[in-house]
């Protein structure tokens, strides 16, 4: 065999390092994908084990197949996630040609770069978790590869040994990392690749909204928002957070209008304080800040933009957190310029004309426009029934669900109510966002979740500027009062049982999201302001950089003195040892070039009541240590207990004369 | 990377040795690397004088986790940069355990037990570990051959490594390298020991010497059954053995041919000097009258050795021939 070769256990060691990699990552790929790298895996590894392997254009068709695999699988686009596909198709297929301590290694390398590209996906403790175990075993593999390099080819610890002496090793490292990931400067823009809305569909409100698209929203779990409140909050049947304003009907769809020129900010008078609240915004596509309707005071690097939505300055991939102000009693835009009134008013020629003949009908009746809205609202609530799953709408969607289903859920309503409206006259227009919330008392905050996604409307009265009217509230009042919860009934014992511990698992991901995953330029600044830091003070920051590096390495270097490698310890040796330290103890101390059998020979004339059974157990340990190829197992047990049970009876200083 | 060990060069001399690794050292760089020339045992390894590189691996490790960490900043992705930290960290141990292993290494001794020049000598080293902690995977390489240890805390541990002679007298050890890859392998750590020990070489025996002088005259006893001379030993036939010596019944049995050995009556005294092998030169003279002195210690001749500066016996036994062949080795 070529000392190059790699032995069966450490190809084990690195199949296992590739596939807890890739772990973290299959999920997101689509099924089939998934379980063609897997069956991939598994061919590598069921060939690897009998030291076989695929002739190299068989090999080469299959790696060429996993990697078109990747491709299909994440629909062709050129992304990140395409990326990570290829990766994990490359990894997989590596296994088919992992025959050599440097293809182990290769191998490990790049398990290591998959383990990163997971987290491109979630930065969830859960991936950090899976991504440990990955690092652990990708550690624990080189290890071994560095074993096996050895001339001679030493005997392997046993792999429970392997794996803790990584682990050790890690641990050691732990200070070191931590100082480096907190002091670390970080970028406060990005250098390149500021990632785009066509990198994933994530949940999170889009900028139009048709009848249906908001359903799969309301069936995710997850949560969207955390909240913090400087003060006291609403009741959760008043907490409408405010999205995205889709003021665009093109008879189907309600879309932003593109005319909302950014940067003019609507007027806005408000009464009352201003009600500070720190929200944690799960990742979305999209640029919008949620805060409590209305936000009056943005936070740092966003702006409030068209329909007083906030607006980031720059996508970004991962959670936000900022501080934002709003005002709940106010009066918004109590000025509609003439253009903004037209455009609110706008409905698509040729649409709804049933909708249309009776809203005209209904302003010749009553033309005040809170007399509409009252209207309106009582029809909804007479008539009409909410529903998750409501029948399909024609091409004339209003008309076919006012006149003709009559079942929906807040988009249908909010979409009909604001259509009404513009049909009698009054500007009326569709905010997306989210309604209620959920306190979580071991954390104090409130869990807003994606399943809390709404659709409202607002309508302008003259003096009074846009006032939210919810219309679904007049169909389904529990919706509003009690979330979604209120209308489908919640998985049973989750509720009642598991609510706490829930709570827990939630407020623990809140902590981390503000400790690891928002660990931004900002919040670095911030902290170092704590310590008494300037940043721009890069002379002071770099004594103290180099200082807090000196002293974590300082303190890895003292861990690693006291530590050892770890590794291979015989457990005879190691008997071996507590005798010495007792013979020690009792005034016979080994000299380190000192062979076993000269030792006992001078302990046992120091302790002549022990020579003879030390004479034996020295014979027992020279016997067994080191007759290489003879060793006795179950004398070696024997040997080990006696040596450990070994202790002397009396002192050889004390019996000195 | 993976096949240094697998550098087989045939085994050589020390010269051969030395001027195998000094090409690695560009000559300015020499005189900086420690130990600047031989010094005495015994030699403890410290920070002065431990060098450390990290290896092609360890290269492209570093290179890939820099890239992981431009990314994971760039992204502000901060899992993927605790990721990235740690395992710079664990890099860093990976150093600093490196060192650890190989500081307070102490070579006690080198000995050897001497052997013909031709053949490869045994040297035994013999090492021990100031400290605490154990050592794992430390290889000791010289000339291409190499062989691997660990040092278990409190104990020492005797090596040996073989190394090619060619030359007779006291060969210098030379240069070792004591180094060390664990525990991931992306970091050499290694030293040099050059201790001051130089194991002695024998010459080496000469092939197909002439008969010794004094038995030029002296025909081989005829074998003659029932008389004095009792054949007592049987050896392989060399060459310049004479047919009537063959055991032939005993050769046949064997499938290889044997010759007799006869007793040498007492007193049978061989004189060989060096002077009298004037006018070949000090090799081939040393290498002749090695074999004259193993072929006649070996039937039983008491020899007497006349060296220019000494005389050697007359004598028979093992002590005497292993001081001839020391003398012999040590003849300029």
């Amino acid at each position: 065999m070529k000392r190059d070769a790699l032995d069966r256990a450490s190809f084990l060691w690195i199949a296992a390092a590739v596939s807890a990699a890739l772990l973290p990552v299959l999920p997101a790929f689509p099924g089939w994908l998934a379980a063609f790298l897997v069956a991939i895996i598994a061919l590598g590894i069921g060939l690897g084990l009998r030291r076989r392997r695929l002739p190299t254009l068989l090999r080469l068709i299959l790696t060429l197949a996993t990697a078109v695999a990747a491709v299909v699988g994440s629909g062709f686009s050129v992304s990140q996630d395409t990326g990570a596909a290829l990766l994990a198709a490359m990894l997989a297929s590596k296994l088919l040609e992992t025959g050599s301590v440097r293809d182990g290694r290769s191998a490990c390398s790049f398990a290591l770069f998959a383990v990163m590209a997971g987290f491109l996906r979630d930065q969830g403790p859960l991936t950090l978790f899976l991504a440990l175990g990955a690092s652990l075993l990708v550690l624990t593999a080189l290890a071994r590869l560095a074993r096996i390099e050895l001339p001679g080819q030493p005997p392997a610890p046993t792999p429970l040994r392997a794996l803790t002496a990584s682990a050790k090793l890690l641990a050691i490292s732990l200070p070191f990392a931590a100082v480096t990931f907190f002091l670390f400067p970080r970028f406060p823009e990005p250098l390149w690749g500021s990632p785009g809305p066509e990198d994933r569909a994530r949940t999170g409100l889009s900028n139009d909204m048709s009848p249906g698209d908001i359903v799969e929203m309301l069936l995710d779990d997850s949560p969207a928002l955390r909240v913090t409140f400087e003060g006291e909050p609403p009741p959760a049947s008043a907490m409408y957070w405010r999205g995205p304003v889709l003021s665009d009907f093109d008879g189907r769809r309600w879309s932003r209008w593109e005319g909302d020129a950014f940067g003019t900010k609507p007027e806005i008078e408000a009464h009352g304080p201003t009600l500070f609240h720190e929200v944690m915004q799960e990742p979305t596509t999209y640029r919008y800040l949620i805060g409590l309707d209305v936000p009056t005071v943005a936070p740092q690097g966003s702006r409030i933009g068209p329909g007083h939505t906030v607006y980031a300055a720059r996508l970004s991939r991962s959670v936000r957190q900022f501080r934002i102000g709003s005002a709940l009693d106010y009066r918004l835009e109590p000025e509609l310029p003439g253009q903004q009134r037209q455009h609110q008013l706008r409905l698509p020629e040729g649409y709804n004309p049933q909708t249309r003949q009776l809203m005209a009908q209904w302003k010749a009746e009553d033309a005040r426009p809170e007399a509409l809205i009252q209207r309106a609202l009582a029809l909804f609530n007479r008539s009409f029934t909410y529903s998750l799953t409501p029948p399909p709408l024609a091409r004339d969607s209003v008309d076919d669900f006012l006149f003709a289903t009559r079942e929906g859920y807040c988009e249908h309503f909010a979409s009909a109510f604001a259509v009404m409206m513009r049909a009698a006259g009054v500007p009326a227009r569709v905010v997306t966002g989210y309604q209620g919330g959920f306190h979580n008392r071991i954390g104090d905050y409130w869990l807003v979740r994606n399943s809390d996604a709404h659709a409202w409307t607002e309508v302008w009265l003259e003096g009074r500027g846009w006032v939210r009217v919810d219309p679904t509230a007049a169909v389904a009042p529990e919706r509003i009062r009690d979330g979604l919860s209120g209308v489908i009934p919640p998985p049973g014992a989750l509720s009642r049982f598991g609510e706490p511990l829930w709570n827990l698992v939630d407020a623990m991901r809140r902590g981390w999201n503000f400790v690891i995953v928002d660990f931004n330029a900002a919040r670095q600044r911030e902290l170092l302001r704590k310590l008494g830091l300037d940043m721009d003070d890069w002379r002071q920051l770099g004594v103290v950089l180099i200082a807090a590096i000196a002293l974590s390495l300082a303190l890895s270097f003292a861990l690693l003195w006291r530590a050892g490698p770890g590794g291979t310890r015989d457990p005879l040796l190691a008997a071996w040892q507590v005798l010495c330290r007792r013979l020690a103890a009792a005034g016979v101390a080994k000299a380190a070039a000192e062979t076993p059998d000269r030792f006992i020979a001078r302990a046992a004339l120091a302790l002549p009541e022990e020579a003879a059974q030390l004479h034996a157990l020295s014979a027992r340990y020279v016997a067994q240590r080191y007759a290489d190829g003879l060793r006795d197992p179950p004398e070696i047990r024997a040997l080990i207990r006696a040596l450990r049970q070994f202790r002397p009876r009396t002192h050889a200083a004390r019996r000195a004369p | 990377m993976a096949n240094r060990f697998a550098r087989a060069r045939p085994p050589s001399t020390e010269r051969d040795a030395l001027s195998h690794e000094r090409p690695r050292i560009p000559h300015l760089l020499r005189r900086f690397v420690r130990p600047r020339g031989p010094e005495p045992l015994p030699i403890a390894l410290h920070r002065r004088r431990i060098y450390v590189l990290p290896t092609p691996f360890g290269l492209f490790f570093a290179a890939l986790l820099a890239t992981m960490t431009l990314g994971g900043l760039n992204y502000s992705n901060n899992p993927a940069l605790i990721l990235c930290f740690l395992m710079l960290s664990v890099m860093l141990s990976a150093l600093l355990r490196g060192y650890l292993n190989l500081s307070g290494v102490r070579l006690v001794s080198l000995d050897a037990a001497p052997v013909h020049a031709g053949s490869p000598q045994p040297l035994h080293l013999h090492f021990s570990a100031e400290g605490n902690r154990p050592r794992e995977g430390l290889v000791l390489e010289q000339g291409g051959r190499c062989t691997a240890f660990s040092l278990a805390t409190g104990e020492t541990a005797q090596l040996e490594l073989a190394r090619g002679t060619q030359r007779r007298g006291l060969l210098a050890a030379g240069r070792f390298k004591l180094s060390c890859r664990q525990p991931l392998g992306l970091f050499e750590v290694w030293s040099w020991l050059h201790p001051e020990a130089a194991p002695l070489v024998w010459p080496a025996l000469e092939k197909d010497p002439p008969p010794p002088p004094g038995s030029g005259g002296r025909s081989r006893p005829q074998p003659r059954r029932g008389d004095g001379e009792e054949p007592i030993a049987l050896r392989d036939w060399r060459q310049g053995d004479s047919t009537r010596q063959i055991a032939w019944k005993h050769s046949a049995r064997l499938d290889r041919l044997l010759v007799r050995e006869y007793e040498q009556p007492a007193g049978d005294e061989r004189l060989l000097s060096w002077d009298a092998l004037a006018p070949l030169d000090s090799e081939a003279r040393a290498r002749r009258l090695a074999r004259w002195l193993a072929d006649a210690e070996r039937a039983g001749e008491s020899t007497t050795l006349h060296m220019p500066s000494q005389r050697l016996g007359p004598a028979q036994g093992q002590a005497h021939l292993h001081a001839c062949f020391r003398a012999l080795a040590l003849e300029p």
